[in-house]
């Protein structure tokens, strides 16, 4: 390689590599490659802990994450209640983040309109209640820890939760049969420390892909069950439900937009090289 | 089925169209429309923050008990309100120190509740997941020769090395020295947790009918031995992953000598982290990239009819040109 073209490849206008990253990314959308998904025990963790609990068995989803994850992580909670609902398991939502409200509520509405479209319709009250956005953060999670319905008191509906079908057995954090955290920041760890630690309750992750590697430190610890981490978390579990989601097709656009980015890698190192060399020659002449 | 009118999904999905591309317009250069879709994004999501935060925080737990029949207790609700209204006192300098108040409150609280559950689930369950007995006693087996040799070389090696750092020898050594000391310590290692803990309970033999022959009667013997070997080698990685980066944090010895290697060590471990992190963020970027890729394919591109795009490339253009005569009219533009 010649030093002029070396230069050259170390100064590609940034905006032809913008380019190249948006084809990478459009081009499996419109022509999907249907690669194979291969699914890791962390996935296996949490899959095989909801699959064996039994029927009417409650579930409280905590939705804490925010509309810029949505492209992660409502794929997940599109998969896990599914799972669920199929299963016949009892669900409960809670999120405490302001933001995280209107991403249980698009998501509940959506799972619960392809529900009736399939003739199995599920009941808001009796398969699943929404609590809504509840502040307080780990003053929420310890008082949910000693009385459930007393820090929710309604729903997002403004039903006392009281009369709720759903939540009769109902006392306190513990009495849950699994917790699905869908979570795009820390708040796995104040699950963790004030739900997990106090009362017991078995917790299952579903994080973006930025929080998945600061949290497996709590999975060799035994504090949670597995974890789902980010888009290629999601298609491992929507594997394992035998179904193509969004996540599943994502992974072409995935897999194909890091393969560029290897082939940039290795284009810029070389020319780097190369460029190194062709000036230590110019030095020793 | 989406609940809401078909002009509200048209809209929504167009309006939220244009807001996409005029955020990516950036990754061009700063423009007009991008600053549009920016003051949106933080207007909307400021305004919706508020909302919600009265509808399900200050309305059910302060306004709602304070007005509807207040009895006993309920009156206490007081407390916190008033301390949520001091922590707004920073604006005005005067009466910026009642803020302190509710802060000291926060904090009080906080480190309270937080000291105790973070030792017991953080730093106590952390590094009780850490001790861990390298080798499971049934499948490890000390009495072989080979086993013991390859300890012997092990030993021999690994403290020859060490010796020769500490005493500044290894510096003076030539290449071929170094590599026979630095492959031997990492060859006996390796060899002596082969035959301790993989040949505890198969043979050589084994492997061999297995892979030669292809007789797999020994196969569950063999798949247990293979993952005692692997289990041995991870919790191995992680006692002195856990001893190197602490160390690597330990300021009170200077790291030299042979202790620089130690430092080391705990450098590589934490750059693996840092490399692992890097890789899943740019994964979760990637993610959040494609997500909008698929909105703007499959619901905008794909759903959208002839005349919406009509109309869709009309608005555009008479934005447009709105915000360039705006831009240029504006004293002291560069557009």
């Amino acid at each position: 390689m010649k030093l002029k073209t070396a230069e050259k490849l170390l100064s590609i206008d940034r905006r032809i590599i913008f380019l190249l990253v948006a084809a990478a990314i459009i081009l499996p959308i419109i022509f999907p490659l249907n690669l194979p998904v291969n699914v890791t025990d962390e996935v296996r963790g949490v899959y095989n802990e909801i699959q064996q609990l039994p029927p009417g068995s409650k579930i409280l989803v905590a939705f804490d994450y925010e509309p810029s994850s949505i492209p992660e992580i409502e794929p997940m909670a599109k998969a896990v209640l599914q799972q669920c609902f199929d299963k016949g398991l009892k669900i409960v939502g809670i999120s405490w983040l302001e933001l995280g409200r209107g991403n249980a509520e698009k998501v509940l509405n959506i799972v619960e309109s392809e529900y009736k479209e399939k003739g199995d319709p599920i009941e808001y009250g009796e398969d699943y209640a929404y609590m809504g956005f509840k502040p307080g953060k780990q003053a929420m999670i310890l008082n949910l820890g000693s009385d459930f319905k007393g820090t929710c008191k309604t729903d997002y509906r403004g039903n006392e939760v009281y009369s709720m079908p759903l939540l009769e057995g109902i006392e306190t954090l513990g009495d849950f049969d699994y917790l699905v955290c869908l979570h795009d920041d820390s708040m796995i760890n104040h699950w963790i420390l004030y739900g997990h630690e106090e009362t017991g309750i078995k917790i299952g992750s579903f994080c973006t892909a930025v929080m998945a590697p600061g949290i497996y430190a709590n999975l060799n610890a035994g504090q949670i069950t597995g974890i789902v981490g980010g888009l290629k978390g999601g298609s491992e579990y929507e594997k394992l439900l035998e179904y193509k989601g969004a996540a599943t097709k994502g992974m072409d656009s995935q897999t194909v937009i890091h393969l560029l980015i290897v082939v940039f890698i290795l284009i810029g190192n070389i020319a780097y090289l190369v460029k190194e060399h062709h000036l230590k020659k110019e030095r020793l002449r | 089925m989406s609940p809401y009118s078909e002009f509200a999904t048209i809209f929504g999905v167009w309006f939220a169209a244009g807001l996409t591309i005029a955020i990516y317009s950036f990754l061009y250069k700063d423009n007009p429309f991008y600053k549009l879709a920016e003051h949106i994004y933080i207007g909307a999501s400021t305004g919706y923050l508020i909302v919600i935060a009265w509808r399900d925080a200050l309305e059910p737990l302060l306004f709602n008990p304070l007005t509807q029949n207040p009895q006993g207790w309920e009156y206490l609700v007081i407390v916190p309100g008033l301390l949520g209204i001091m922590m707004f006192t920073r604006f005005f300098k005067k009466v910026a120190w009642m803020s302190r108040i509710s802060l000291a409150y926060i904090i009080g609280w906080g480190s309270g509740v937080a000291a105790p559950v973070v030792i017991q689930g953080f730093i106590i369950r952390h590094t009780g997941s850490t001790i861990m007995p390298i080798f499971n006693q049934n499948s490890f087996d000390l009495t072989s020769v080979s086993s013991i040799v390859f300890l012997l070389f092990a030993v021999g090696f690994s403290g020859y090395l060490i010796y020769a750092v500490q005493k500044d020898q290894y510096a003076d050594f030539d290449t071929g020295r170094r590599l026979l000391i630095i492959l031997g310590t990492i060859l006996s290692i390796l060899l002596f947790f082969v035959s301790s803990v993989f040949f505890a309970n198969v043979t050589p033999g084994d492997v061999w009918n297995y892979f030669i022959h292809g007789d797999t009667s020994r196969i569950v013997e063999l798949k247990a031995s293979l993952e005692a070997f692997m289990t041995t080698f991870y919790n191995l990685s992680i006692i002195v992953g856990v001893i190197s980066v602490l160390f690597y944090f330990f300021y009170s010895i200077e790291h030299k000598k042979a202790l620089k290697g130690v430092a080391k060590t705990g450098i590589l471990y934490l750059m693996v982290f840092f490399g692992a992190a890097f890789g899943y963020t740019v994964m979760g970027r990637v993610s959040l990239a494609i997500g909008r890729m698929r909105f703007l394919v499959n619901d905008w591109v794909r759903e959208s009819t002839l005349s919406q795009w009509g109309v869709g490339i009309i608005v555009f253009i008479l934005i447009a040109l709105f915000l360039l005569w705006q831009e240029r009219t504006r004293p002291g533009s560069e557009v």
